[in-house]
């Protein structure tokens, strides 16, 4: 089938990145470290033994998934349609006999199961020598978290996919989508776990898609939602999955016959 | 003597005229940035719901040791931003043109390449700064004015130097830079907190390897009146700026030397 070769390709051009792949880890494993600390100073600062319900033990944990799941989620942001728009190879793009939202997610799934093993599970694996982390406790467990990752990657592209369809009606789309992926790392819970949050701040980012992206996984993984509160999340999660990729092909729509074509 | 610097501000007025060509983009990026800079200080206010201070630092004294680093390192940004794009050079193989023209190689570099999204950064740095001192209500004077011009002087020289010698490197390998990205930028966001939050090995590295510590967690200790909290000798902060200086000087050497043994892909 079409789409698993695109899904093929998309892993497989990843893989072709060796050097940057040491270099992303190390990176991020830094990064990770450095965020570790600033929750012991948290901890020790706060002189309480949870904080909204997380435990430093918690915390920890939430540092290191997060800096394993970033590449796959893809925080940063995403740009690769509006490269295409630009450079003009739409054009082909368009022609292929295939679905456009379809394809393109099918590919980022690569990328994103990709990211998963080779940047996120090595931050997994060596984060335990510095510092103790919770782990889930059954397959069940695992395997409801890994769904709400592969979900969570889901929603993050039907996002970034919809930035990109900026492209189709602004040439400067660019500048534009740098400031839709700012919140990104805000209201995802990825700078900071959203159970911290104060109450009317927490009531507004749970309007966006983007907890869904971060803060759900890491909660189902760290426990603290469990048996109905678990189902919820993961039901919130593919609820707006559906609604996302039902907006982008609406979008997608409308925008294919607004796109300027340029270059040849 | 007066020729170099007029050719300096000639090609640099090029470049920042090309660059106008693009005001959204310019603007964009202003913007984008500023937000960006936003959203990390909510996400850090978010930290200070919950506890006083951070390794004995409140919100606004972590504002002053923020501010400097970020100035320090886009002004240095601005000046050698020809260096952080010297790898391309090297890469494309257009460094033997620098090497036949009647000019310095240096020289060359640094008026190559020009920024004005990086005044931004600089502008917002200098907000963030000045947030910090005026709900810090400092009661300063000259001389400790006057420190925090050296200090903030100090620390472009020294991200000059890492920049410069990041650039070097790049003789030699072009994979590997990235590694020094963490020094760079992950040692900004480092020096950003202070310092005794870290664990002893990672704050060891950037007060006698990379000494980043000197760029603004020092020189604050001065200015802002705070214990050492490693029971240095009290002249920590006052070696700060020669060593940053130092650290530019030994830059150049490492440059000169790199320039000296860059054998061309030829081609």
């Amino acid at each position: 089938m079409v789409y698993f070769a695109l899904f093929q390709k998309g892993f497989q051009r990843m893989l072709a990145y060796r050097a940057a792949t040491i270099a992303g880890i190390l990176t991020n494993f830094f990064f990770g470290l450095l965020r570790a600390y600033v929750f012991i100073g948290l901890y020790e600062a706060s002189q309480q033994a949870t904080i909204a319900g997380y435990s430093l033990k918690d915390a920890l944990t939430y540092t290191a998934l997060t800096q394993a799941l970033l590449m796959a989620i893809y925080v940063w942001g995403w740009f690769d349609i509006i490269r295409v728009v630009r450079s003009g190879e739409i054009t082909s793009e368009l022609l292929k006999p295939y679905h456009f939202f379809g394809a393109w997610m099918a590919r980022d799934l690569g990328r994103g199961i990709f990211h998963l093993l080779f940047r996120g599970a090595p931050i997994l694996i060596f984060f335990p020598f510095f510092f103790e982390l919770t782990w889930p406790a059954s397959i069940s467990h695992w395997a409801l978290f890994l769904l709400s990752v592969l979900i969570a990657i889901l929603i993050s592209f039907t996002w970034r996919f919809l930035v990109n369809l900026l492209a189709f009606w602004f040439v400067d789309a660019l500048g534009i989508a740098r400031f839709a992926y700012l919140g990104m790392t805000f209201f995802s819970g990825f700078m900071v776990p959203i159970a911290y949050f104060p109450e009317y701040l927490k009531f507004v980012v749970n309007l966006t898609p983007m907890p869904s992206m971060v803060n759900t996984p890491v909660e189902i993984y760290l426990g603290v939602v469990q048996g109905l509160a678990l189902w919820t999340a993961l039901g919130i999660q593919l609820g707006w999955l559906l609604f996302m990729t039902f907006v982008c092909e609406l979008v997608y729509r409308r925008g294919v016959q607004k796109v300027t074509i340029q270059g040849g | 003597m007066l020729e170099p610097l007029r050719l300096y501000f000639r090609l640099i007025g090029s470049r920042v005229r090309s660059q106008m060509q693009y005001k959204f983009s310019f603007f964009a990026d202003f913007a984008s940035n500023f937000v960006g800079i936003v959203m990390e200080f909510v996400g850090t206010m978010i930290l200070f719901l919950h506890m006083p201070a951070l390794g004995g630092w409140t919100l606004t004294q972590m504002a002053f040791l923020y501010g400097t680093t970020e100035l320090s390192l886009s002004l240095a940004n601005i000046l050698v931003e020809g260096f952080d794009q010297f790898p391309e050079v090297i890469r494309r193989g257009e460094f033997d043109t620098y090497l036949i023209r009647p000019r310095n190689a240096f020289f060359q570099i640094i008026s190559s390449e020009f920024a004005p999204r990086r005044i931004g950064r600089a502008l917002q740095a200098i907000l963030v700064l000045g947030a910090g001192l005026w709900f810090l209500q400092i009661n300063w004077g000259i001389e400790k004015w006057l420190f925090l011009c050296v200090t903030i002087m100090g620390g472009v020289a020294f991200y000059a130097g890492l920049f410069v010698i990041y650039g070097t490197l790049s003789f030699w390998t072009i994979e590997a830079l990235e590694t020094m990205n963490i020094f760079i930028y992950g040692g900004t966001t480092m020096a950003s907190y202070p310092m005794n939050i870290f664990a002893e090995w990672m704050r060891n590295i950037f007060i006698f390897v990379i000494p980043l510590a000197f760029v603004n967690f020092f020189p604050a200790l001065y200015l802002l009146d705070k214990p050492d909290p490693f029971g240095f000798p009290t002249f920590m902060p006052f070696i700060a700026f020669p060593l940053c200086g130092l650290v530019f000087i030994a830059s150049l050497v490492f440059w000169r030397w790199g320039v000296r043994h860059y054998q061309s892909t030829g081609s």
